[in-house]
């Protein structure tokens, strides 16, 4: 088989770290979407994080569960899920950079809350000393 | 021209089945180049790779028995064919298709 020239969706890009555009950690890539259409090649097109689409992974079952309480607290099955144009990809190597700001994603909103509501009320979790 | 939006996960593992409704094998990867533009890159997919796995087909339904096939691929025959896009259908993409016939394909692989 001829050497590969070009990226490999599942190889390099499925389950990759994503760094926003400061280099902050966003998540991994836990799908991504094609756009079919006809006569041209499909395109990689959006990439999802988080949430819902993490679930849907490991099982069916974990999906559903999950949807279910997301729209019981959120009114939304989706919550939590951030699409990311793959136009917004500035490089892919040991991790995918982004040229989008992590605070601005809703799949962040997780790790968010647990730091303001769980995290910053732990004693010395700012470093601080006795 | 219509377009629609495709899971990835619906593709990977997907069986391939040629004109005369014969397997090629499942798809196993999808090889983008990237497209220059001034408001940003595009990825096109431009092959598809596509693993045989012989007498252990009935077995590979799941990612690790295909990873273990690819790995002993020559016992079992194990093969892999690149598919150019142009070559693939996907107007139903739980059942992607061939619109060339197997052998067509075959030749194409060893020219």
């Amino acid at each position: 088989m001829d050497p590969i020239d070009g990226v490999q969706i599942v190889h390099d890009v499925l389950d990759a770290c994503l760094t926003d555009r400061k280099g902050r950690k966003v998540g991994r890539v836990d799908a991504l979407t094609l756009t079919v259409t006809d006569g041209a090649p499909p395109r990689v097109s959006t990439i999802l994080i988080g949430g819902q689409v993490r679930a849907g992974r490991i099982g069916n079952w974990l999906l559903r569960l999950r949807g279910a309480i997301s729209a019981m607290m959120h009114g939304d099955r989706d919550f939590g899920v951030s699409r990311v144009p793959f136009s917004a990809v500035r490089g892919i190597g040991d991790t995918i950079k982004l040229d989008v700001d992590a605070a601005e994603l809703p799949s962040g909103h997780l790790e968010r809350w647990l730091g303001e509501h769980i995290i910053d009320r732990i004693p010395g979790s700012h470093g601080e000393k006795k | 021209m219509t377009s629609r939006e495709v899971p990835v996960s619906q593709l990977i593992g997907s069986m391939v089945r040629d004109t005369d409704g014969r397997k090629v094998g499942r798809i196993e990867e999808l090889l983008a180049r990237i497209e220059l533009h001034e408001h940003g890159n595009d990825y096109v997919v431009a092959e598809f790779h596509v693993g045989e796995y012989g007498l252990l087909e009935a077995l590979t339904g799941g990612v690790f028995a295909r990873k273990l096939a690819q790995r002993i691929g020559a016992v079992v025959g194990y093969r892999r064919f690149r598919i150019p896009w142009e070559w693939m259908d996907l107007s139903d993409p739980d059942h992607p298709r061939l619109n060339h016939t197997r052998a067509e394909l075959e030749a194409r692989a060893e020219s």
